[in-house]
């Protein structure tokens, strides 16, 4: 419950959403992630600008690295990033589009 | 086709597709062919190529351009071109051309474009391949490929593939465009307005790279040729004098330069995937493009808008009627008119005007149609349009590789004596020596065979005569003689039937039987051509000896620029009936209508891929020579080509917009003093003082005529020796002219006319001759005959020299456009317009230029058009009724329209989920037409490499 308030909460990333544009499954896609970065921000996985790869050794912080900003990561779970997108885009077309027209 | 979704309930999706392989940037562009009914769509940035494969959302990685773009570039890719050559035999069924290696070319079309049968159309069936030759190249240039081992015949294999088939260089395939002993030549510039295809040179970088001829890694090369079945068998048979390509499809890409001439024209050629440079002359831009290119192609596609319903009929060498047609007058002028049948086949020529029933066509009818012929109005056949940094639209030539800027009255290459395979450019003759008793045969199998002999060994007859030569086509293991053939009929008179003895060679003993003699004739051409014993040559300009004027054999050749004809009927060496001059040019091979290019403007361009071009008025012309108002530095004989042009530049201004009383139509009758058109309503005196021409029909060739009067429906003038009837087409000199007085840089007079003051401040006026031409200036104010520029010109203009014409529409700007509407579902705008968003970040109106009349319809009225169509803009042409065009800015979504040309409306289609990472110039939208009737928009990233599209509907 906590976290279905804490995701209601986040407010939508203005550089998605530009005026009353209808939001695509694509862009859906990209808050949804950007959203779960912001409820990862608390527990101190992600910063604002940058994800911090964090070793723990005996409960002591030693290794803190910056790595990328979020926004141009190019894997999610060691897959190339833009192949998901893309999936997901092609999955999206065949649901919104594809069976109306031959 | 089932589309079953439905408005609101349904909305643009937008599909992510696989990322392009190189960023887009300044000089990314997207073409399709022009149908849109395509499988790619090809891509270029900087100097990489690729293209997108719509079946199977990948990409793949095409030639290298030999050109990298520079600044801004456009590319259109058009079904109507493809691999070219020319045919080296063929039966009633088959066809043998140099052709791709393997069955690449198998299920093509093939178009015989000039030539023995030329307009015919047949498809592809591999046969065979053979390998007529190969070796190890010994020594390259650009140009050449050396094989020193080897003694082959002049021109033996112009027309074949030379092939790289091993070594670093492997896969490179080119056309051989002439050939000597030793050297097989893929390109010569003099030959370029002969045959411009395929003669890309070698150069520094993969895939065009200088086979390498050092030991230990030499590369190896092939000689081949091909032969196939065609579907159909030939109407008329083709043969050496054939010039085919096939339909693969070509793109064309032009980019900016930053030094002369400041553009770049590149050709790709699907099939044998290889770029080609063009030519691109000196004169069309004075600066590197800054801003954008609008780019176009018109050419066959979709049905003929016209073709035969009644009796056809050619009342004039420049005419065709249909008794069965009724056309709007001049609907279809600037189309072209193709036989597609019957007598005259395979002839295409630019329709000057026509009216309910007749055609006039330029230039004349090589052959006449008649009641047999077929014919068909199609688009205006294989052209390229561009408009970039002002207001002057270029065309391009594909199949002769010339620029205008106006429509083209006539193309070809100055001679003094012309040497021509039927349906080529000519050749220039330097001299044609006859002597009286020259060899006309030989027997192949000789007398003595010698010994020590190889095949290619050059031996000079050497009894009674001297100079005749025949080459070894055969011999034994031991280098005994089987067989010769003749190369060259003597230098020296003397021969005569009997055995002579023979000198060079490696061999000794050798004897050949001379088995006719006779008046022949050893000609050398000013610079080396393509020709081959067999070919049938017809000369035109011999004076002294005029049996010359005639088609005859080729013996040998013996050279390059060298071979001999047996001329049975001469008396004598023939002189050249006039050559080039400083105020003349001459092409022998012409028969114009006396003065019928008065008033228009002839450029003369040197050899080469960027040549400086000289201009003129023309004041006279008779059947061959042209006389020109500028003295020029005189052309050169067999390389220097030139162009006709009308002086009217494509969207020169109109003064009078008022329907009745524009500046052209066709006459209802009149005197040898008046020309009556009953359809106007001019305002008595606006015409007093102009020129006006004929244009067709009766009064055609009569030059300039000055008006000295007219009222609502009559022009008055002094008394000609022609009276205008109804074939007569005539044209008011409203908005062009040649120059009666120069005054300053910034100030001339023109006192043909009569404008209004200040009707042309601000627009555009360009000069079109001498020193200033090529220059575009704003006009800052005019009075009745004179006009002020802004700002000065390179010269002042000379009086009765410096030709201009005044152009109605604004410069263009970024995000410029030409777009053709060729599948328009309303006939009365099919094909007509080219529609060309202004491209401004102030003002997002598009302009519409009218084929037919070659005027801008300015700043029509378009609903919802205060978008701005500026940086980042791009458009497609759904193939029917829409134009999609695209806005965005750097880091913005691509919000997308549709310009309905019907409605002439825009409205919205959708926006794209994908950011534009920065607006670049080129244009990377394209538009897939599916087989079941679905479009589909792609749209590249600007600055990027991301790619979507989304289907329309």
């Amino acid at each position: 419950m906590a976290l279905k308030n804490a995701f209601d909460a986040i407010a939508l990333d203005s550089s998605v959403q530009t005026g009353n544009t209808r939001l695509s499954s694509i862009q859906q896609l990209v808050q949804s992630i950007q959203r779960i970065a912001q409820l990862l921000k608390p527990l101190g996985v992600v910063s604002s600008t940058n994800r911090l790869n964090i070793d723990i050794n005996s409960g002591t912080v030693t290794t803190v690295t910056t790595v990328t900003t979020m926004s141009n990561q190019t894997q999610i779970g060691a897959v190339n990033a833009f192949a998901q997108v893309h999936d997901i885009s092609r999955m999206g077309y065949n649901n919104a589009i594809r069976g109306k027209i031959s | 086709m089932a589309n079953t979704l439905v408005n609101t309930l349904d909305l643009p999706f937008w599909e992510l597709l696989n990322q392009a392989p190189a960023t887009s940037g300044a000089t990314g562009v997207l073409s399709t062919a022009e149908d849109g009914l395509d499988r790619f769509i090809y891509y270029a940035a900087g100097s990489a190529f690729y293209r997108y494969d719509t079946y199977k959302d990948t990409w793949q990685q095409l030639a290298t351009l030999p050109i990298a773009a520079s600044s801004v570039s456009a590319m259109k890719h058009t079904k109507r071109r493809g691999f070219h050559g020319r045919v080296l035999s063929a039966t009633s069924s088959t066809v043998t051309i140099g052709g791709l290696r393997f069955a690449n070319l198998s299920g093509e079309t093939i178009s015989i474009e000039f030539g023995t049968g030329l307009g015919q159309e047949r498809t592809l069936t591999f046969v065979s391949e053979t390998i007529n030759d190969s070796g190890v190249i010994s020594g390259t240039t650009t140009s050449t490929l050396t094989d020193s081992t080897k003694k082959w015949i002049p021109n033996q294999w112009a027309g074949y593939t030379v092939g790289i088939t091993f070594g670093t260089d492997a896969t490179q395939y080119h056309r051989i465009v002439k050939n000597d002993a030793t050297n097989l030549y893929i390109a010569d510039y003099n030959l370029q307005p002969h045959d411009p295809w395929g003669q890309q040179v070698f150069a520094a970088s993969v895939p065009y790279a200088i086979p390498v001829t050092t030991a230990g890694s030499q590369a190896n090369y092939t000689i081949s040729s091909q032969t196939f079945s065609v579907n159909t068998n030939w109407t008329v048979t083709p043969d050496a004098s054939s010039f085919f390509t096939t339909r693969t499809g070509g793109i064309y890409h032009v980019t900016s330069s930053a030094t002369s001439p400041y553009f770049i024209l590149q050709y790709y050629d699907i099939a044998n995937d290889m770029w080609t440079q063009k030519t691109t002359p000196q004169i069309w831009l004075l600066a590197a493009i800054g801003t954008d290119i609008g780019f176009e192609r018109t050419g066959k596609i979709g049905n003929p808008y016209v073709s035969n319903l009644g009796t056809i009929s050619a009342p004039s060498n420049r005419t065709l009627n249909d008794t069965g047609i009724s056309l709007t007058n001049d609907r279809y002028a600037n189309h072209t008119l193709l036989i597609t049948g019957g007598t005259g086949i395979g002839q295409k020529r630019r329709i000057v005007g026509h009216t309910s029933t007749r055609f006039t066509v330029t230039p004349a009818w090589d052959t006449n149609p008649d009641a047999t012929s077929t014919y068909q109005v199609v688009p205006n056949l294989d052209k390229l349009w561009m408009i970039s940094a002002n207001s002057t639209i270029l065309q391009y030539d594909a199949v002769t590789d010339n620029w205008s800027n106006a429509e083209f009255f006539d193309q070809g290459v100055a001679t003094n004596i012309s040497a021509k395979l039927n349906g080529w450019m000519p050749i220039g003759v330097s001299s044609i020596t006859r002597i009286a008793a020259g060899v006309v045969s030989v027997a192949s199998t000789p007398v003595a065979a010698g010994s020590g002999y190889v095949i290619g060994d050059v031996l000079t007859l050497s009894t009674n005569g001297a100079g005749a030569q025949v080459i070894v086509t055969s011999v034994t293991s031991a280098g005994a003689i089987n067989s010769v053939t003749l190369t060259n009929s003597g230098t020296t008179t003397g021969y005569t039937v009997s055995t002579s003895a023979t000198t060079g060679g490696t061999g000794t003993a050798a004897t050949i039987s001379i088995t006719a003699v006779g008046p022949t004739a050893n000609v050398t051409t000013a610079s080396d051509n393509f020709f081959k014993a067999g070919d049938s040559i017809t000369f035109a300009g011999c004076a002294t000896d005029t049996t010359f004027n005639a088609a005859f054999t080729v013996i040998g050749p013996s050279a390059m620029n060298v071979f001999s004809i047996s001329a049975p009927s001469s008396t004598a060496s023939p002189t050249a009936a006039s050559s080039q001059g400083t105020t003349t040019l001459v092409d022998s091979s012409k028969n114009w209508i006396t003065n019928e290019h008065v008033g228009r403007i002839v450029s003369v361009a040197a050899s080469g891929l960027n040549p400086s071009v000289q201009t003129s008025w023309i004041t006279a012309n008779t059947a061959t020579t042209l006389t020109l108002a500028t003295t020029i530095t005189s052309a050169v004989n067999g390389t220097s080509k030139y162009w006709v042009v009308d002086a009217k530049l494509f969207g020169a201004d109109d003064q009078y917009k008022h329907t009745g009383k524009d500046r052209s139509g066709w006459a209802t009758g009149g005197s040898t003093t008046t020309l009556i058109d009953s359809t106007k309503s001019w305002i008595p005196g606006q015409w007093v003082g102009y020129y006006f021409k004929v244009e067709a029909g009766t009064g055609y060739g009569s030059g300039r005529i000055a008006v000295t009067a007219n009222d609502a429906t009559t022009l008055t003038f002094a008394t000609q020796t022609f009276t205008p009837d109804t074939t007569t087409k005539y044209e008011i000199a409203d908005s062009w002219g040649l120059i009666t007085t120069g005054t300053s840089t910034t100030v001339f007079t023109d006192t043909a006319h009569n404008w209004g003051t200040n009707w042309y401040a601000g627009k555009r006026l360009r000069f079109t001759t001498n020193t200033n031409m090529g220059t575009e200036f704003t006009i800052l104010s005019n009075t009745n005959n004179a006009i002020t520029l802004s700002a000065a010109a390179t010269a002042t203009p000379t009086a009765g020299q410096n030709a201009y014409c005044i152009l109605g529409v604004a410069t263009r700007g970024t995000a410029t456009s030409l777009m053709w509407n060729w599948g328009s579902t309303d006939a009365t705008k099919t094909g007509r317009y080219f529609y060309s968003v202004r491209g401004s970040a102030t003002t997002g109106q598009i302009d519409i230029y009218d084929i037919p009349s070659g005027k801008w319809l300015i700043a029509p009225h378009i609903r919802g058009l205060s978008e701005l169509w500026q940086t980042g803009s791009n458009y497609a042409y759904n193939g029917a009724d829409t134009i999609y065009m695209t806005r965005t800015a750097s880091g913005a979504v691509v919000r997308a329209f549709a310009y309905n040309l019907n409605t002439q409306q825009i409205q919205g289609i959708g926006t794209t989920t994908m950011l534009t990472s920065t607006s670049s110039v080129g244009n990377i939208t394209e538009f897939i037409n599916t087989p079941s009737g679905n479009g589909f928009l792609y749209i590249l990233q600007g600055t990027g490499t991301q790619l979507t599209r989304a289907l329309v509907w």
